[in-house]
């Protein structure tokens, strides 16, 4: 435990920082793409429901055992978990909240590194003059690593992730969050209004940009009692808000006891909403489907927002002019990056938390210990990149671990901890009523909601069995015929499970880190007594 | 746009806009700045 005075410095910085927390590459790149997939503006509707009943009770589940924590001196999940728990098991349960900080840092950064260079490129006009096709192999070669700028870009971001939160909670993390987050949002309506006002025939857009809202808005009934249109809604909800993760915790352990954590989680979790719903859907899906149309866009996200951020908008944007181009460049990727880095930062929290409350280091050396952790852990997905590293730890770590460790905590704070108590912790000195309804959202729904979801992701076509027995790349194998081909797949698969392997030793070596700290406390305990 | 996108986006907007500004001008006009870390401290012993 910890007699560390870290705090925040005003209430504005910790609900910009907490809402930086959740906003992150997948309110501009995964929900529009979602949203297309599962029904267009029918989508929002069991995205709202999944948001009032599951988003908002984890959103004031974690800032009150947060909060509750650090009035403990414990600022990562394994010690909160403990003291709610007060049993073994919920400290390596607790363990999730570390290691999905850690291995998620270990690719996010790298992404957020993307987006810088991006940026960069955007300004000094690397793109313009460039064909479509060209544009879109700078990427294949960027992450291909054809030369060393990836990896200079990639350690700029983790010197300067690691020197911000060396600099702390109130001189660093709010820093970066009230410049980040009012940038995000000017860069987002810059964004926003160009989207919408694209019209047919302006620099070569083929449609206005009302076509692309009108596909992303269009509500199609049908799907709405489709059952995996809501599992998509829910998961969508879920990551959006960065719960189950353990940050959120961290960064409520360091509020006073006589905080309200009802009013600063509305007020986070709604600002993620505004990124998401407002800017999310008004920048990528309008200015895309302006100048490629809808078929070309529905091709392009069949994998993701990525490549459609990365190989196209860098394109579109040329069409603008050198000077537009350059500046919708910057705040596009320029946006990507606060989002990114407002993220990473609320990732660091929780292990520097936990170093320093278990083994007393100062803030300086836990800040660079978590950077060369990311460093050493991150090198593998930067590397193996076209191996499918990157996206094994973005699957086990950035999907599973998250709807795990969520699952557990409402069930702790709800059925073992107690939902009286818990209900008590929630309203303790709050500026607003909590609805009474939520203490039976927390204690009933979000918890048979979070089990579905977790159900959905281990049974499902392509979920966590699949994934297990790698199943698709056992498929290719099975199909493949060119002799070179089926080498490149079996190498795929080796390195697919050296990379879970290499997760499952992170997760094993933390909770082992938890056990020394339990006994270091047993004896601080026992020379106490 | 087709009207019933229109309204979908329109009411969807309208809420989310309406409601962040809501909570987020009630943080503005709450902020009460650092305040004693004492008080904690005598109100939750550490390790307590």
């Amino acid at each position: 435990m910890s007699t560390s005075s870290e705090s925040w410095g005003t209430r504005v910085g910790l609900v910009l920082a907490m809402a930086g927390n959740a906003v992150g590459l997948g309110n501009f790149l995964r929900f529009p793409v979602k949203a297309i997939e599962n029904g267009g503006g029918t989508f929002i509707i069991p995205y709202l429901v999944c948001f009032l009943l599951m988003g908002l009770p984890l959103l004031f589940v974690e800032w009150s055992m947060g909060r509750y924590g650090g009035m403990k001196g414990d600022h990562s999940t394994p010690f909160i978990m403990d003291s709610m728990g007060k049993k073994a098991m919920w400290k390596y349960i607790g363990v999730f909240g570390i290691f999905t900080n850690l291995a998620v840092a270990a690719y996010y950064c790298y992404i957020e590194s993307w987006a810088l260079a991006y940026a960069w490129k955007s300004v000094t006009g690397v793109f313009s003059g460039e064909s479509a096709t060209s544009v879109s192999d700078m990427f294949g070669a960027y992450v291909g690593l054809g030369d060393p700028e990836p990896i200079i870009f990639w350690i700029i971001c983790l010197l300067l992730n690691t020197w911000i939160l060396s600099r702390g909670l109130s001189g660093g993390v709010e820093i970066a969050a009230k410049i980040g987050m009012p940038l995000l949002i000017f860069f987002g309506l810059f964004l926003a209004i160009r989207g919408i006002t694209l019209s047919a025939g302006e620099a070569g857009a083929i449609n206005d940009g009302t076509v692309g809202l009108n596909f992303l808005w269009q509500p199609d009934f049908s799907t709405i009692w489709d059952f995996n249109v809501w599992l998509a809604a829910a998961g969508q909800v879920f990551f959006t808000l960065s719960v189950g993760m353990g940050s959120i915790q961290c960064y409520a352990s360091y509020l006073r006891s006589r905080d309200d954590v009802a009013l600063n989680a509305m007020s986070a979790g709604w600002m993620n909403e505004f990124v998401e719903v407002v800017l999310g859907a008004a920048i990528l899906i309008p200015i895309s489907v302006g100048y490629l149309g809808i078929e070309k866009v529905i091709e392009l996200t069949q994998t993701g927002g990525l490549g459609l951020c990365f190989r196209t908008l860098p394109y579109l944007f040329q069409q603008w002019g050198p000077l537009l181009a350059a500046v919708a460049g910057m705040a596009w990727f320029g946006l990507l990056f606060f989002a990114g880095i407002t993220s990473s930062l609320a990732m660091g929290t929780p292990v520097m938390g936990f170093l320093r409350d278990e083994f007393n280091w100062g803030r300086g050396r836990s800040a660079w210990t978590f950077g060369a952790l990311v460093l050493i852990l991150g090198a593998p997905t930067v590397i193996f990149f076209n191996y499918g590293v990157f996206d094994e730890y973005d699957y086990w770590a950035g999907e599973v671990s998250l709807v795990i460790f969520a699952m557990m905590e409402i069930i702790l704070f709800a059925w073992v901890f107690g939902m009286d108590k818990g209900w008590e912790e929630i309203n303790r000195n709050a500026d607003i009523t909590v609805p009474g309804i939520f203490k039976y959202l927390i204690k009933f729904v979000a918890p048979v909601i979070l089990i579905v979801v977790f159900l959905g992701s281990l049974l499902s076509e392509g979920g966590i069995l699949d994934k297990i027995s790698n199943k698709d790349i056992h498929a290719q194998i099975a199909a493949a015929t060119d002799p070179e081909v089926l080498s490149g797949l079996q190498t795929q698969l080796n390195y697919v499970n050296g990379s879970r392997m290499l997760l499952v030793v992170i997760f094993g070596a933390i909770a082992f880190m938890v056990y020394k700290a339990q006994q270091r406390r047993d004896k601080a305990a026992m020379n106490a007594s | 746009m087709t009207t019933s996108a229109l309204i979908m986006m329109i009411l969807v907007n309208g809420i989310v806009i309406g409601i962040t500004a809501y909570f987020f001008l009630r943080i503005l006009r709450s902020d009460p700045g650092p305040d004693s870390v004492d008080e904690d401290v005598a109100n939750y012993p550490r390790g307590g």
